[in-house]
């Protein structure tokens, strides 16, 4: 058996303090964000938990829009869910804790991971011994309990597939098949009919795994804009869009909102479309939240 | 899209009516005996389009995508082939005291209805001197209400079926939160009263 890497230091499921955001729009959102805003997102009854690195010495600069920050990989993906989502309540968990990641009741629930669990590709993933926090979340992913928005990874390789130095996510194989997971790759940039994006030459892709493929999304990184380059950046903003369906659709399930998402994904707004790169296309907050018919 | 606020309605304590000016000279005569002969009709307003249409008009602008990406546009739903004309006209009973009545045709979208109105009011003038005199002109409006229909929504398995304001279909508002931002608005000037005072020199 093979235990998943992790350090055991305890860390408790916290409230955020006030969120590091301010509620303005910034260039590398897309522009159906400020249309979402314009109409009054209110974001309750929505809690997005980000499962990430808070408390170790590894910071980065970048900057969201209100000047250069230095903080841990953590702090950079809350504060961007949060910017998108400003209204939601949001939650940081510092992923080398172990415990069970708790579920706010009578919310909708909303988990970010971007990161993943490595193993040497010689492992069985089917033999990983979760911790109690990964188990709790693959639990949540399978049963529908909370949307799972997870950044698919920066190896250039199918997910669920090794990379080029011999290692896999075994989060992600585990989140396979699930029915509330949402794998997110990158685009270089918001794409747009007029001018469609390309994937990130980092972004792992949907592959031919039609279960992966049926469960992936993409989203544009302006990694120019604000330092920031990888999926980690692209999955805060689909969990920040799950939030904002929430709140719209209040009886809504983390399967509804999940669905909903890969139902109204565009095609049109990238290069090159494949079902095999881009999964069910980039998400689009405009389409989610705008009817199927009306008469 | 901001959702459209309701229309205001205005103080209906206006300046005085061009209306009063106009009929300072035949109203102004020397309190006499007037023969049913000598009532005559005036036609004193006539309008195409009012407040209400231009309302209308307001939210005209715009549309959104449904989440197939077909475009729905506002004009589609907020535009009509006629436009509410009003007519307003002033019957004169004696030399100091008239009738104001007076309708409007209305007018309909396929997601709107000004209904048609009835004008009906008074005027009388009080002569204070040989060359001054006060007007008394009031009014009330039965009917011309602006209302907007709903639309029905469908969002699929997240949303079901709901009736929503056809205009925020598409927003962040939860669909039942909609139906709040309906344009649902009075006739302006439904009540109306005006004390004028006129001197000739």
């Amino acid at each position: 058996m093979f235990s998943a890497r992790s350090i055991a230091i305890a860390a408790l499921l916290t409230a955020a303090a006030a969120p590091l955001h301010a509620q303005t729009f910034q260039d590398w959102m897309s522009p159906e964000v400020q249309d979402a805003w314009d109409d009054g997102y209110t974001g309750q009854g929505v809690a997005i938990t980000v499962i990430d690195d808070f408390n170790s010495n590894d910071r980065f600069v970048g900057d969201l829009g209100l000047g250069n920050q230095f903080q841990t990989h953590g702090n950079w993906t809350f504060q961007q869910a949060g910017m998108i989502a400003f209204d939601a309540d949001m939650y940081q968990k510092d992923y080398t804790s172990r415990g069970v990641v708790k579920l706010k009741r009578r919310s909708l629930n909303v988990l970010n991971l971007s990161y993943g669990m490595y193993i040497d590709e010689t492992r069985d993933p089917d033999d990983v011994r979760w911790s109690l926090q990964e188990r709790s979340i693959i639990s949540y992913a399978d049963l529908g309990k909370a949307v799972v928005v997870k950044a698919a990874g920066n190896d250039a390789v199918a997910v669920g597939e090794v990379n080029a130095d011999g290692y896999l996510d075994a989060l992600n194989v585990a989140l396979i098949g699930t029915d509330s997971v949402l794998f997110v790759g990158a685009l270089d940039t918001n794409g747009t009919v007029a001018d469609p994006a390309s994937l990130a030459d980092y972004s792992n892709y949907a592959g031919t795994n039609t279960d992966v493929q049926e469960h992936f999304l993409v989203v544009g990184v302006d990694g120019d804009m604000t330092g920031l380059y990888g999926t980690s950046f692209a999955a805060p903003i689909v969990t920040g869009y799950s939030a904002i369906l929430g709140s719209k659709f209040t009886t809504a399930t983390p399967v509804d909102i999940t669905n909903r998402l890969l139902d109204t994904a565009r095609t049109d707004t990238i290069s090159g479309y494949d079902v095999a790169i881009h999964g069910q296309g980039e998400a689009s907050l405009n389409r989610a939240l705008a009817p199927n018919s009306i008469r | 899209m901001t959702p459209a606020p309701a229309p205001r309605r205005r103080s209906p304590w206006l300046g005085p009516l061009a209306t009063a000016l106009l009929l300072a000279g035949p109203l102004a005569a020397e309190p006499a005996a007037f023969p049913e002969r000598n009532r005559t009709t005036f036609l004193i307003g006539l309008r195409k389009g009012s407040p209400l249409s231009s309302d209308v008009r307001s939210v005209r602008a715009g549309g959104y995508e449904l989440a197939d990406g077909t475009p729905i546009e506002f004009e589609d739903w907020y535009s009509s082939d006629w436009v509410d004309i009003g007519l307003t006209f002033l019957t004169q009973l004696t030399p100091h005291r008239g009738i104001i009545w007076g309708l409007s045709t209305g007018e309909r979208g396929e997601k709107y209805r000004i209904d048609p109105a009835l004008k009906l009011g008074i005027m009388l003038q009080k002569p204070l001197g040989s060359a001054a005199f006060l007007t008394l002109t009031a009014h009330t409006i039965l009917g011309g209400d602006l209302r907007e229909q709903t639309c029905v929504a469908d969002y699929g398995d997240i949303g079901g079926v709901q009736e929503v304001n056809c205009r925020l279909a598409a927003t962040t508002l939860a669909p039942a939160q909609t139906l709040d931002y309906l344009l649902d608005a009075p006739a302006y000037d439904r009540h109306y009263l005006s004390l004028v005072f006129t001197w000739e020199f």
